[in-house]
C-alpha cells in the first residue's frame, strides 16, 4: 500500500500545505508591516503592534485587503477600526 | 592487457559566487532590494576572494558547502516530521497498521554497487495494477493539495468589494434603551446621511431631509426656537462633527437645541442654529463657516466649535491616509473614501509628532474661523468634546465596546491619548472631556455619540462656561 510514490505524493502533499499556510500567513502578515511602515511613516514597533493585533481579530479578505488597496479606499467601518487600534498601538509602544 | 587507467575528470561545481549571484538576481526581482544587495555584495566579495586567495576562497567554499547540507539534513527532517503528522498518521488511523509497513517493495542495496542510495524499489517485484493504483491515488493527493493550496492562497485579481464592518451594537445600543423613540431617530439619521451632496470643497454637504424626528434643511440640522425666546433673542451658531449635530438624538433633544432652551429657560433668550455636519474636521466647518456668513441674511451673535473626536483621530492616523500629522483632509470624501488616496511618504512621525499634529491642525481650523468671526464682528468659541475614553466606561458602555470589537487594553491606551491631547489643549479652549465624570449611567451609545441625556449634559456644561459671555452680549449686542 505504501510505496514510494504514496509516500512522495504524501511529502508533495505536506510540503504543500506546511508551506502554503505558513508561507500565505507570514507573507500577508509582513505585507502589513511593511505596508505601515513604508506608506504611513509608523514606527516598526507600532507597525508590528498592529500586524499583531489585526491579525488576531479581523477577517482575511481585510488583511489581505488593506496592504493592496490602501486604508483611504477600504470602507468607512474598517478605516474607524484601524484608526482606533492604530493610535493605541502608538501609544502602546510609546 | 587492459588499458592505463584514465583519471577521471575532476568535478565540475558552479561557483558559490554563482549561487549568490543568483539568489541576488531572485531576491531583486521579488522587490527585496536590501537583501538581494547585500547578496550580490557576497557574491562580489567571494570572487575577488577567490582571485586574490584561492585557498581561503576554497576553505570558505566547502564550509559553506557543509553547512548547506546540515541546513538541508535538518530540513528534511522538519518535512518528515511534517509528513507523519499531515499523512502518515491520518493513513494509519482510516487504514490501520499497513498504513505503517515499510515491507512492501523498499529494498536494500548493497553498498559495495557504490549506490548513493540505501534503499531502491524494485519495480518487477510488485504487480502492475498496484503500481497503477499507487500512482493514481498519488495524483490525486497531489491534484488536491495543490487545489487546497490555491485556495488558501490569495488571487490578486478576484478581489469582490470588501464588506464594511458594523460601527453599530445589533440591538440598540444600552445607551438608547430608555430613549422612547431612538429607533426611529436613527432610521431617520440615516435617511438623512442619505442625502449627502457632492462639494468642492468640503467633500460633501448635507441635502434636505424631512422626518417625524430627523429633519435637515438646506445643510441645517432643524432646531425648534425654545418657547420664551422673544422677539430679539442671542443667535448662536454651532459647528462641529456628528456629536454636534446630534447622532441618536431628535431635533429638539440635540445639544444646540438644549443649549438655547437651557439659556433660555436661565433668563438668557437664545436661538440657536445647527451647521454641524456628521464627520467633519475642523477645517470644513471653518470653511462653512466662512460660507455660511456670507450667504445668511442674519449674523450670528455668538459661534460655537465644539469638535474634537474625529480631529484627533484624523489626525493622530493621518499618516494612513496620505497625510503628513497636522495638515487638514477629509475623513470622508463624496466618494466616501479619506483622505489623499496614496501612500505618506514623509518621515516615521512619532507619538509626539501625532499629538502635535492633532494640536496643529486643530490650531489651524481655530485660526481660521476667528479671522472670519473678527471680520464679521461676532463673537466666537472653541470647545473639545468627550468621548467614550476621556472616562472609565460604565457597563452598558463596556459592553457596546466589546460588541464592537475593543479590547479593555485597548481602551485603556486610547484613554491614554485622549488625556494626552487634552492636556496639551490650550487654555482658550473648553475642556467638556470631565462632564460625565461623575455620572456611572451608561451615556455613550458607541465611541463617541451620546443618548440625549449626555446632549443634555453638554449642553449645561458649555452653558456654564459660556453664561458670562452671553450675559456680556445681552448687555451689550
Amino acid at each position: 500500500m505504501t510505496s514510494h510514490r504514496l509516500r512522495l505524493a504524501g511529502l508533495a502533499v505536506a510540503i504543500t500545505l506546511v508551506l502554503t499556510g505558513s508561507t500565505t500567513s507570514f507573507a500577508t502578515r509582513v505585507r502589513w508591516v511593511t505596508w505601515l511602515e513604508r506608506e504611513a511613516g509608523t514606527p516598526p514597533e507600532a507597525a508590528a503592534c498592529v500586524a499583531d493585533r489585526a491579525w488576531a481579530s479581523f477577517p482575511p479578505e481585510v488583511l489581505e485587503a488593506a496592504p493592496r488597496v490602501g486604508f483611504s479606499a477600504l470602507p468607512g467601518g474598517w478605516r474607524e477600526r484601524i484608526a482606533s487600534m492604530y493610535v493605541a498601538c502608538l501609544v502602546a509602544t510609546g | 592487457m587492459s588499458a592505463p587507467a584514465t583519471p577521471a575528470a575532476p568535478r565540475r561545481s558552479i561557483p558559490p559566487s554563482a549561487f549568490l549571484l543568483a539568489t541576488a538576481t531572485v531576491l531583486l526581482a521579488l522587490g527585496r532590494t536590501t537583501a538581494g544587495l547585500l547578496a550580490a555584495a557576497a557574491a562580489i566579495l567571494g570572487q575577488q576572494l577567490a582571485w586574490l586567495h584561492p585557498a581561503t576562497a576554497r576553505r570558505v567554499a566547502i564550509a559553506l558547502e557543509a553547512a548547506v547540507k546540515r541546513l538541508g539534513h535538518g530540513l528534511s527532517e522538519v518535512l518528515f516530521a511534517a509528513l507523519h503528522i499531515v499523512v502518515i498518521l491520518p493513513g494509519w488511523l482510516i487504514m490501520g497498521r499497513s498504513a505503517l509497513t515499510t515491507s512492501s517493495s523498499w529494498i536494500p542495496v548493497s553498498h559495495d554497487i557504490g549506490a548513493r542510495r540505501m534503499y531502491s524499489d524494485d519495480p518487477a517485484s510488485r504487480p502492475s495494477r498496484d503500481r497503477r493504483t499507487d500512482a493514481l491515488v498519488g495524483a490525486a493527493i497531489v491534484a488536491a493539495a495543490i487545489v487546497i493550496a490555491a485556495a488558501a492562497t490569495p488571487a490578486e485579481e478576484s478581489h469582490r468589494p470588501l464588506q464594511d464592518r458594523a460601527t453599530a451594537t445589533a440591538e440598540l445600543p444600552a445607551a438608547l434603551v430608555y430613549q422612547p423613540d431612538a429607533a426611529s431617530v436613527l432610521a431617520e439619521q440615516g435617511q438623512a446621511f442619505g442625502q449627502r451632496v457632492p462639494d468642492d470643497r468640503l467633500s460633501w454637504v448635507l441635502g434636505t431631509s424631512r422626518g417625524e424626528y430627523v429633519n435637515v434643511w438646506d445643510g441645517e440640522r432643524v432646531t425648534p426656537v425654545p418657547s420664551g425666546a422673544g422677539e430679539d433673542p442671542l443667535e448662536v451658531w454651532f459647528f462641529g462633527g456628528s456629536l454636534t449635530w446630534g447622532v441618536g438624538q431628535s431635533d429638539a433633544r440635540t445639544i444646540p437645541a438644549r443649549f438655547a432652551a437651557r439659556a433660555t429657560e436661565s433668563g438668557r433668550p437664545v436661538r440657536a442654529r445647527n451647521f454641524a455636519v456628521p464627520a467633519y474636521m475642523i477645517e470644513q466647518s471653518s470653511i462653512l463657516f466662512e460660507r455660511e456668513l456670507a450667504r445668511q441674511p442674519v449674523k450670528p451673535d455668538l459661534v460655537v466649535f465644539l469638535d474634537g473626536y474625529n480631529e484627533m483621530y484624523g489626525a493622530m492616523g493621518s499618516t494612513l491616509a496620505g497625510v503628513a500629522p497636522g495638515t487638514p483632509f477629509s475623513a470622508y470624501t463624496s466618494e466616501g473614501a479619506a483622505g489623499v488616496g496614496t501612500g505618506y511618504h514623509g518621515p516615521t512621525a512619532t507619538l509626539e509628532d501625532r499629538y502635535e499634529g492633532v494640536l496643529s491642525m486643530h490650531g489651524r481650523g481655530r485660526e481660521r474661523a476667528r479671522r472670519a468671526a473678527e471680520r464679521a464682528g461676532v463673537e466666537v468659541a472653541f470647545a473639545w468634546q468627550p468621548n467614550v475614553y476621556s472616562r472609565p466606561p460604565a457597563p452598558g458602555e463596556r459592553a457596546t465596546l466589546a460588541e464592537l470589537g475593543w479590547s479593555d487594553a485597548e481602551v485603556g491606551e486610547l484613554r491614554t491619548a485622549d488625556a494626552e491631547v487634552r492636556r496639551r489643549l490650550p487654555p482658550t479652549i473648553i475642556d467638556l472631556g470631565n462632564v460625565f465624570d461623575t455620572t456611572d449611567e451608561t451615556i455613550y451609545l458607541d465611541t463617541v455619540h451620546v443618548n440625549e441625556k449626555g446632549a443634555d449634559l453638554l449642553a449645561a456644561a458649555l452653558l456654564g462656561d459660556l453664561a458670562p459671555l452671553l450675559d456680556r452680549l445681552e448687555e451689550d449686542p
